[in-house]
């Protein structure tokens, strides 16, 4: 602690992606930075823990969480491959042409960031099918949900939205679906199109507004590659790091596990903190967003794989509207290839913002979105906050829903169980992984009643263990009146199941067959083998976690602030990177007004080094109360020079850093 | 702390930059000249090698060869040179180990032989081992056909070994310069060599799959696609669906579209089957109506409709005779020829393709019988399409000299034996010296139903996307006749006027066409009069005419198609816009032409101009100036 000094030009608190990117700016403007976070992790809000991170974590960085396993008796094989998890707690978007990307490139940051392109993009039909939502040329091309004639419109409509003057075209436009109307889309898929996939915005809302995403959209494409949409390679909190390391190559200096009461330097010009970190009166909380979030992880893609993507699996994204929402919901699936989870799983992202003062049709995170999952994938863990709520009017619905429940396990299960040799045998270039997973489902299968019933133990458990409880307790008056909502998503439910039924005849005709003996066992398993079409599986879940994130951006009480005090909104409930980069801007040119933001390192070929290295003093870093300040030694200024890193956990949770 | 920061980066300046690379560049050439030299020396060794050096050398001297050539290869995959050398490398040491392998062979049979001379003799002396002799003699034969084959095997792999290296350094070479001659051509000799069984034919198809995702007009990679899928025998199905695949990443894609045409073709043997013309129909109108702008399925799509090309036939015949009073011309300086047929085919072709086959008989009068085989004239082209100037120019008018005509009636001529198409018969006498060919009824390529239903799709195309000249010209190319699509043609001339030229010439066409197709009472007459005609096409098809009316046209100048018609005798050029002598040029080559108007062009104005002109024609031609 000796050689850090008493006091910087600015205090950072909190590692989230604007609190970075304006350390980063303000570092390059030269002025001093101390950044701070009590967490163990980059990233704050953003951060992308490994599975045994979250779990252990999840509780402090997202109160009110839950997680649970769909086969609690697997979670020690996954766990054991923890590390090849990066699951992100605030997954976003970058437009290739947006804040973000051009900011990346002036900075010169993008050489610490990999990026890929997300290449399918789909909406739901009014059947709740996934629909591919034909954004590229080739794909409109290709598509048959549109007619001839729309096809034309499509294109048209899109020119007409990228050459139109906002102000001048639409001013008297009316509602989105007029106007499209007016040229000539009428149709459910090209709204679905246009407004959804296209424009991310709720199809009903002013046209100006949809057009503007879409504008925004369209200027992306062709970028890098068709697909104007990035994703970040192993999660979001990569970039929040490759900014700390970009401060810190300048000379920021950071400390995670900080004491917030404990400060260990003074701020000679300001103080910026993030709204994690705020006192109690600088902010507003009624204007508060709520951002729904579930991360599942799952044993593959909730779509067949597509026709041109061959040798890479695709990024996903979806964008629908759930029953009782006013905005969409974006659903990311992520493929290994992003290094987020590993080969033969997904992590699907579900990220559904409330509008402020919107109330959801029930606070239960997964029964929101269940609409949306229980389509989409099999063995979703029966969501034990709703099902075992001990109120008198849910009684009748429990019991529904366990016969229900009892029901698929009687019926269901054993026909699935019986499914899935032919299934694991249909696919025979599965990962180890997955060959485990089949291999645990079997063992699961034969011990299944026990494991119902363990599994409705523990939701019995549940309420005591979860953290969330007290405050759902406290809020029980809501809850029962959230309970017609519940019963209506009731129907969806058993809607599913029946679709589920519909599909347990395909499978369990294969079973007399396997019952009957091996021969006709072997005799069926070539003409699978022959079909090159093999019938797409609804992708299991293999973990589930539901929390709720406030977006406070619009919650600052500026008058509140003491003056040497800046807020930092530490997360937005937009589906992109930009707002973090704009909001980080906007601070940076409050703050160092005049001065350029970010701008372009020198090329490294291009260094050459005053001193020989031989003669550059090295400064001994003393290590004190678990913390480390980075040695600059007479590395070059690409390394960081003084990075601190927490501890030994770091090399394990941040896969960039190792590389 | 910031105290602390040592090594502050300062950039250098840019001359320095300069400077440095001026020096990295003047040492690469030094190095690159060396290496280049060295190539050639060992070439030269190699070359010459087979007089003097040892084997070993030989061996050291190629392989020397070898890793010289990949290093500079690598550096520029463009140098054919060094590519012919490693091929001509390859070659050496393919023949070497056949040689050292029969050389190997005759050493063994030589060496079998002696044993057996031997043991001949020990039989002889020991007549009691004789049988386990024989055993032994049995197992050693075997054991030489193992190391036999074991040692074709080796020789085997070392090729293949050294020719799957090839493979390695073309593709590393392409990955620098994708369109590298040199290195895609070697690379189809490394697979012709390597042969089906041993080439990796399906990861070729994946490489150039991976060079076309990257570039799609790389023409290079589509050779090598074709060549591959010729060596393999790919189906024309699954080369399909990778045009599929490429028309879905970009519908632009010209090759693709193009690809697809020919494996088509190739599939159906000629003539698309009604479903699959519908289908590709689909497909193509599907990207036209997704993006009317791109023309790649528009020109795709007019290929789906377009009539199959004409067959070719005999047109008509005419016969000129010299002792005719009003023929007396002298259109040939052979004087002993004392007659002649004209004879047009709708396509042209060569003095070697006609020579081979043109049969002309003589019958006499009443004789309908095989008559008299004509002893082979050479025919002579009228007015070429192509090649003029050429030893063998393509036309589509023969002047086939005929001897000794006298107290033939009938002339009959064929061209190929077994075509009614080709063959027919013309008379000498006054009244059917013309003898036109009626056209036979083709079969149109789509049925009538389809045509109407995909001219509605295009219309409705045009009316929503508004004109543009795909649209045009595909609404165009699917009326049922050439008159309704003369407005279209003007249209497109508005709307496109750089290319306002090759419309005129389109639009004349069909206006002539249309004219042709009226039936005429007086063949030997015909008016092209005021038809805004701009250019003079299918002449072959009337230059037996002796009048010709193109007065109130726009054509600026007479095509040297016009030295064709060689009965003409008037011609009528007024109101045209005609501005010299030049443009009137081929008129000289006219012989029986005696009067032409040229009222109403520019060139009527100038004397000069009208003197120049009479200068070219013959003294027989009368200006008609009213």
């Amino acid at each position: 602690m000796s050689d850090l000094p008493d006091t910087f030009d600015y205090i950072v608190w909190g590692a989230g992606l604007s609190e970075c990117i304006l350390s980063a700016a303000l570092t390059r403007a030269g002025h001093s930075v101390l950044h701070l976070d009590s967490w163990q992790q980059y990233g704050g809000a953003w951060q992308s823990p490994t599975l045994r991170d979250l779990e252990s974590q999840l509780a402090e960085v997202a109160p009110g969480a839950r997680l649970a396993w769909a086969q609690p008796a697997e979670a020690d094989a996954w766990r054991s491959r923890s590390r090849y998890f990066c699951l992100d707690l605030s997954p976003r978007l970058c437009f290739c042409r947006g804040d973000t990307v051009s900011a990346l490139l002036q900075s010169d940051v993008s050489r610490y960031l990999e990026f890929l392109p997300v290449s399918g993009l789909y909406t739901v039909d009014e059947a709740g099918c996934l629909e591919r939502a034909p954004v590229q040329r080739g794909q409109l091309f290709r598509s048959d949900r549109f007619s001839l004639v729309e096809k034309l419109h499509c294109g048209r409509f899109a020119e007409f939205c990228v050459s139109c003057q906002p102000d001048r075209d639409l001013a008297d436009a009316g509602s989105f679906p007029e106007l499209l109307a007016r040229h000539g889309l009428r149709s459910g898929p090209a709204q679905r199109l246009f407004a959804l996939a296209v424009g991310m915005s709720p199809p009903d809302s002013p046209a100006e507004t949809v057009v503007a995403g879409i504008r925004r959209f369209l200027a992306s494409c062709g970028a890098y590659g068709p697909s104007p949409l990035l994703v970040p390679k192993y999660g979001a909190s990569e970039i929040c790091q490759a900014f700390s390391r970009h401060a810190a190559v300048w000379g920021a200096v950071f400390h995670l596990g900080a004491d917030p009461d404990r400060p260990p330097a003074e701020a000679r010009r300001r103080l910026i903190v993030s709204d994690r970190f705020a006192q109690s009166g600088w902010l507003d909380l009624g204007r508060k967003r709520r951002l729904f979030r579930q991360i599942l992880v799952t044993d593959g893609s909730w779509a067949p794989r597509s026709e041109d993507q061959q040798d890479a699996d695709e990024v996903r994204l979806a964008v629908c509207m759930l029953p009782g929402f006013t905005r969409p919901l974006l659903a990311m699936e992520l493929p290994p290839e992003t290094g987020c989870c590993p080969t033969g799983t997904r992590v699907v992202h579900l990220l559904q913002p409330c509008s402020p003062g919107e109330s959801p049709p029930t606070d239960c995170v997964q029964c929101a979105l269940a609409p949306f999952t229980d389509l989409r994938f099999e063995r979703l863990p029966p969501c034990c906050q709703c099902a075992s709520e001990p109120t008198a009017a849910n009684l009748p619905t429990e019991t529904a829903l366990d016969k229900n429940l009892g029901q698929s396990d009687s019926t269901g299960q054993p026909a699935d169980s019986a499914g899935q040799p032919a299934d694991s045998a249909g696919q025979p270039a599965d990962s180890v992984g997955q060959r485990a997973d089949s291999m645990s489902q079997t063992a699961d299968s034969v011990s299944q009643p026990d494991d119902s019933v363990g599994q409705l133990a523990d939701s019995a458990r549940q309420p005591d263990d979860s953290v969330g409880q007290p405050a759902d307790s406290a809020s029980q008056p809501a809850n029962s009146t959230g309970q017609p909502a519940d019963s209506a998503i009731q129907p969806a439910d058993s809607a599913s199941q029946s679709a589920d039924s519909a599909e347990q005849p395909a499978d369990s005709s294969g079973q007399p067959a396997d019952s009957a003996g091996q021969p006709a066992d072997s005799a069926d398993q070539p003409a699978a083998a022959a079909d090159d079409q093999q019938p797409f599986r609804k992708p299991s879940c293999i973990l589930s976690v539901c929390f709720v994130q406030d977006d406070l951006s619009d919650c600052l009480n500026p008058g509140a602030l003491p003056d040497n005090v800046t807020v930092v909104p530490s997360l937005y409930s937009d589906f992109d990177f930009d707002v973090a980069f704009q909001r980080a801007k906007e601070l940076f040119d409050e703050l160092c007004p005049g001065q350029e933001f970010l701008p372009r390192p020198p090329d490294q070929e291009d260094l050459v080094f005053d001193q020989p290295a031989s003669e550059a003093p090295t400064v001994n870093g003393d290590c004190g109360e678990g913390e480390n300040e980075g040695a600059a030694e007479a590395a070059p200024p690409a390394t960081p020079a003084a990075e601190v890193t927490p501890n030994g956990d770091s090399s394990e949770s941040q896969p960039e850093n190792a590389r | 702390f910031r105290t602390a920061m040592h090594g502050r980066p300062r950039v250098r300046t840019t001359e320095e930059q300069r400077a440095a690379k001026a020096k990295e560049r003047a040492a690469k050439v030094i190095e690159y000249r060396a290496a280049m030299d060295d190539a050639m020396r060992l070439r030269q060794l190699c070359q010459d090698s087979l007089a003097g050096l040892e084997p070993d050398e030989r061996r050291k001297n190629r392989e020397q060869l070898l890793r010289v050539t990949q290093a500079l290869l690598q550096a520029n995959p463009d140098i054919g040179t060094l590519w012919a050398a490693r091929r001509e490398t390859l070659q050496q040491i393919e023949q070497q180990q056949q040689q050292q392998q029969q050389e190997q062979q005759q050493q063994q049979e030589q060496q079998k032989q002696q044993e057996q001379q031997k043991q001949q003799e020990q039989q002889q002396q020991q007549e009691q081992q004789q049988q386990q002799e024989q055993q032994k003699q049995q197992e050693q034969q075997k054991q030489q056909e193992q190391q036999k084959q074991q040692q074709q095997q080796q020789s085997d792999e070392a090729i293949v070994a050294q020719l799957s290296n090839e493979l390695q350094l073309t593709a590393a070479c392409l990955m620098q310069n994708p369109k590298s001659y040199g290195a895609w051509h070697h690379r189809a000799w490394t697979l012709d060599r390597l042969g089906v069984s041993r080439a990796d034919l399906a990861g070729e198809l994946r490489l150039t799959r991976q060079f076309l995702q990257r570039d799609e007009r790389n023409f290079h990679c589509w050779d090598h696609r074709r060549h591959v899928c010729r060596l393999g025998g790919v189906p024309a199905s699954e080369e399909l669906a990778f045009s599929d695949k490429l028309l879905t990443a970009n519908m632009g894609n010209f090759s693709a579209w193009h690809y697809r045409s020919r494996l088509l073709l190739a599939q159906t043997d000629g003539g698309l089957t009604a479903q699959t013309r519908k289908r590709e129909l689909d497909t193509a109108l599907s990207a036209m109506f997704s993006d009317p702008a791109d023309t790649a399925p528009w020109a795709y799509y007019r290929w789906l409709m377009s009539p199959p090309s004409e067959p070719q036939r005999l047109l008509w015949l005419r016969y000129l005779s010299r002792n005719d009073k009003s023929d007396n011309t002298d259109w040939d300086n052979d004087e002993n020829v004392s007659s002649c047929v004209l004879m047009c085919l709708s396509r042209p072709v060569t003095k070697a393709w006609l020579a081979k086959l043109l049969d002309i008989r003589l019958l006499p009068a009443g004789n309908n019988g095989d008559g008299c085989r004509l002893e082979a004239e050479d025919p002579v082209p009228v007015a070429a399409v192509s090649g003029c100037g050429s030893a063998n120019p393509a036309a589509h008018l023969w002047r086939l000299p005929i001897k000794a005509a006298d107290g033939v009636e009938v002339i009959r001529v064929s061209v190929g034996a077994d075509s009614t198409l080709m063959s027919s018969t013309v008379s000498t006498a006054a009244p059917g010296r013309l003898r036109l060919l009626p056209s036979p009824t083709q079969p149109s390529a789509v049925d009538e139903a389809l045509r109407s239903e995909q001219l509605n799709l295009i219309r409705q195309l045009n009316e929503l996307a508004g004109d543009s000249r795909q649209g045009l010209l595909t609404e165009a190319a699917l009326l049922p006749t050439p008159a309704e699509a003369l407005p279209l043609l003007d249209r497109l001339a508005q709307l496109d006027p750089t290319r306002s030229g090759a419309y005129g010439h389109a639009r004349s066409r069909l206006a002539v066409r249309a004219r042709l197709q009226e039936a005429k009472s007086e063949p030997e007459t015909l008016s092209l009069a005021g038809l805004g005609l701009t250019a003079l096409p299918l002449m072959h098809e009337f230059a037996f005419v002796s009048e010709l009316d193109l007065s109130d046209n726009r054509l600026t100048r007479l095509p040297g198609q016009v030295a064709g018609l060689q009965l003409l005798q008037t011609l009528d050029a007024r109101r045209n816009r005609l501005a010299d002598a030049d443009a009137c040029r081929p008129l000289a080559a006219c012989r029986r032409l005696r009067v032409l108007r040229l009222t109403g062009n520019p060139l009527a104005e100038e004397a000069a101009a009208l003197a120049e002109l009479s200068g070219q024609l013959s003294e027989r031609v009368r200006i008609e100036l009213d």
